[in-house]
């Protein structure tokens, strides 16, 4: 299920939209759990995931992980009380910016009360839709390294502040998300892209907010 | 008894710090009012926080909105009135980006003579990483009644005093406690914040440079009594001089103010908040980019 600002939610789980975490059922009362991909966007590329460990008891609103980068350490938090049995051993942050559907799972988990609130990918993407809203997070195809919003008053003043922290912080090969407003426009957007040399990854219109991903090239 | 404990009764003072798991044995007890003081509340306070713990958005609540300077007293009575806090009530602060807008509310708290205010030692970070438990309920608090009687500035610097002081003083020492990027002026900002930029890259000519972390420990709590000692008198910030800290909006430094004045005692150490976004900023103004 794909929602208006592009999240994807697959429809083989369900999703527990309070606490940011698809899950899918293994067994009775034991299913793995992951985060949805629209948090990534929240929270930025994380530098590290700490992940509760297996065989403990994670207390209904103590976190089972946290996704940490130098904005924040963003806690995700158990909806229940529940045992973690296993957690996702080879997980790095690339695999889990990769597909936090698949390889990026964080944990299986038994459950010791039913998890009512768990709701279906058509739902989810409703209720995601408004709280990515609130969040001012929209899904992309990269989880760019940087992320900047900029509204100038001038296009030309924009693209300054773009170009500036280019140069200011990005490496060669990273990435930075651009979110900005009119006056800029995509052809603008694109153009500088062929004036300054830097590649451009994607750009995309999501209700008043234009997208841009640039990596730095030269 | 864990190494923080320990750690915690050899400061100068030790009773402005309160530690996670005490702070665990004591959730829900009356007279506490536990503060989480952000800088981005979306990504932290409302994403959970400490059950109980009310809200102090940095950026709205500790600033003046048509002035950039900080609250004044009368905005801090209405502030801690909403939140329930009266002159009696035991405060502590704690919140995301390492307790930096934590510290710096303290610092306040402080200049708006608040009794008994204490800084949770390793902050939000700590407190998630030893499993804490957190919730999203926000609490409703009763308003209380709040009266500043005395502001003080002892431990605030303005441009004017700091230009008259550094002419003629010679014990003053300016501690510049941004990363060293900033320091050489490579970089005016941290990517975390690039719109809060300064015309200039550098620093104030004669500002020595300690990174605020250093005086921090990989689990976010602050380092032994020993090793910070050790850490600022190697670089000549000693006990007998006149210490004044900046960074770039003054947050920063009130944590190596907070290190200096009260977990190691020395008598007057006073935070720039000005900081580097006034001082880059400013016409005719010298700045130092090497060192």
């Amino acid at each position: 299920m794909t929602s208006a600002d592009d999240c994807i939610y697959p429809s083989d789980r369900l999703y527990l939209v309070e606490q940011d975490l698809w899950i899918k059922p293994l067994s009775d009362n034991v299913y793995r759990v992951g985060v949805v991909k629209p948090f990534l966007f929240f929270v930025g590329k994380p530098h590290k995931i700490t992940v509760r460990q297996a065989g403990t008891l994670a207390k209904k609103n103590t976190m089972l992980a946290v996704l940490s980068n130098p904005r924040a350490d963003a806690a995700l938090l158990a909806p229940v009380d529940c045992y973690i049995l296993e957690t996702n051993q080879g997980l790095t942050p690339e695999l889990l910016v990769k597909n936090p559907y698949e390889e990026g799972w964080l944990a299986n988990i038994r459950v010791e009360e039913p998890l009512t609130k768990a709701v279906d990918s058509s739902a989810a993407a409703e209720k995601f839709a408004a709280i990515n809203a609130e969040r001012g997070v929209a899904c992309l195809e990269t989880l760019a390294d940087y992320r900047f919003t900029v509204f100038g008053e001038t296009c030309e003043n924009i693209l300054t502040q773009v170009g500036d922290f280019i140069s200011r912080y990005l490496k060669v090969g990273e990435s930075l998300h651009v979110i900005t407003t009119d006056p800029a426009t995509e052809v603008d957007m694109i153009a500088y892209a062929e004036r300054t040399g830097h590649k451009l990854l994607e750009i995309k219109k999501i209700g008043k907010l234009l997208h841009v991903i640039y990596m730095r090239a030269v | 008894m864990d190494n923080t404990l320990i750690d915690i009764m050899t400061y100068a003072n030790p009773s402005v710090l309160a530690d996670v798991d005490w702070l665990k044995a004591n959730l829900g007890k009356s007279g506490i009012a536990i503060i989480e003081v952000d800088y981005d509340p979306k990504l932290a306070y409302e994403q959970g926080h400490i059950p109980g713990a009310l809200l102090i958005d940095w950026r709205k609540d500790m600033n003046k909105p048509d002035e950039r300077d900080i609250i004044g007293p009368e905005e801090f009575e209405k502030l801690m009135s909403r939140l329930g806090v009266s002159n009696d009530t035991h405060v502590i602060l704690y919140g995301d980006y390492n307790n930096w807008f934590a510290t710096f509310a303290f610092w306040v708290f402080e200049m708006y003579g608040h009794k008994k205010v204490q800084i949770l030692n390793g902050g939000r970070k700590k407190w998630i990483d030893s499993g804490g438990e957190l919730t999203k309920e926000v609490p409703t608090p009763r308003p209380a009644v709040y009266k500043v009687e005395k502001v003080n500035y002892a431990n605030r610097v303005f441009l004017d005093e700091l230009l008259r002081e550094k002419v003629g003083k010679a014990d003053l020492v300016l501690v510049d406690v941004r990363s060293p990027a900033e320091f050489t002026g490579e970089i005016t900002a941290p990517p975390e914040y690039p719109n809060e930029h300064a015309q200039r890259g550098g620093h104030i000519p004669g500002a020595i440079n300690i990174p605020w972390g250093q005086a921090i420990r990989e689990d976010g709590t602050f380092k032994s009594a020993e090793e910070l000692k050790q850490l600022y008198a190697s670089k000549g910030v000693t006990p007998e001089k006149d210490v004044v800290t900046y960074c770039r909006i003054g947050e920063r430094a009130s944590v190596t103010w907070f290190v200096l004045k009260h977990l190691l005692g020395y008598p007057r150490v006073r935070v720039y908040d000005g900081s580097w976004t006034e001082w880059g900023n400013l016409v005719r103004f010298p700045i130092e980019r090497q060192r």
